[in-house]
């Protein structure tokens, strides 16, 4: 196989792969990520029916580019190719959104800042405790993000932080702060002893 | 031992609460962090009472991810038109 190019479809020199393998390496690296590709796609999107459409056109791309794929780390290789696919996709079918979806990797966000609801903001957390769910969507889109994708889907700071398009210090402070946001006011109203 | 110190382990503590207790690979603490943070654990109840927070607000939220797991059916979904989609590009069923 090809060298690992971040997720980006890139042109390789190896020939080309067989229809035989190429089904074979995406059966075999793929297919077991898909619903973690779905609950991240979610956590991005606001919305099943778009996570759907996104983690699809995620797939074609995978499979095109199964050649380039070297093996090692799956979801992370998948997960970059889910932030770009997505961030295309949005570009192309609802550019009123492309701001809401590129302030999730925004390098400096203000930290307790009131920002307007968005449909990005929506948390797509549908079955929730309803103080935990209230103090999730308390939360800055960028925090809650990360929290949602590390402490709720169970990403690592890297799968995160490739999904996101930021780097791993970044989910860590981030998550930092989510977290001691969610410890406090789940404390004020009684939910933490 | 003198309160400064207590203090000082404490905001060392703090700092590396998070990474105790995740133990993520992207970032591991030193084994001497690591000794550090558990000895001052067992003898700082502020703290102590912090990571246990901590620990309970991780899993709350983590069961709250088991109830948020995809479906089988979008699963199928997703597989199904990623069939249909590869066959109309290649020809190939």
């Amino acid at each position: 196989m090809g060298e690992r190019h971040n997720g980006q479809v890139q042109p390789s020199d190896a020939s080309p792969m067989s229809d035989a393998a190429r089904r074979e390496a995406f059966a075999r690296h793929v297919e077991p990520e898909i619903p973690v590709l779905l609950r991240v796609a979610r956590t991005l999107t606001g919305s099943a029916a778009d996570a759907e459409d996104l983690v699809q056109e995620t797939l074609i791309r995978a499979y095109r580019a199964m050649d380039q794929f070297d093996g090692a780390h799956p979801r992370a290789w998948l997960l970059t190719i889910l932030r770009n696919t997505g961030s295309n996709l949005r570009r192309r079918t609802r550019p009123d959104l492309v701001e809401d979806w590129n302030a999730l990797a925004d390098p400096k966000p203000a930290f307790g800042a009131e920002r307007p609801e968005t449909p990005q903001d929506a948390v797509l957390v549908d079955v929730l405790d309803e103080e935990l769910e209230r103090a999730i969507n308390a939360l800055d889109a960028r925090f809650r993000a990360v929290l949602v994708m590390v402490d709720v889907h169970g990403l690592s700071y890297a799968e995160c932080a490739e999904a996101l398009g930021i780097p791993v210090g970044t989910v860590m402070s981030r998550l930092s702060r989510a977290r001691d946001r969610m410890r406090k006011h789940l404390k004020a109203t009684g939910r933490l002893s | 031992m003198t309160s400064n110190f207590l203090m000082r382990e404490c905001r060392r503590t703090a700092r590396n609460l998070q990474r105790f207790l995740d133990r993520d690979p992207s970032a591991p603490l030193s084994e001497d962090d690591r000794r550090r943070v558990e000895a001052h654990l067992k003898e700082c109840e502020k703290c102590r009472t912090l990571s246990e927070e901590f620990q309970a607000l991780h899993s709350s939220l983590s069961d709250l991810g088991s109830t948020l797991a995809p479906s089988d059916e979008a699963v199928d979904r997703v597989k199904a038109a990623l069939d249909r989609a590869l066959q109309a590009e290649t020809g190939q069923p």
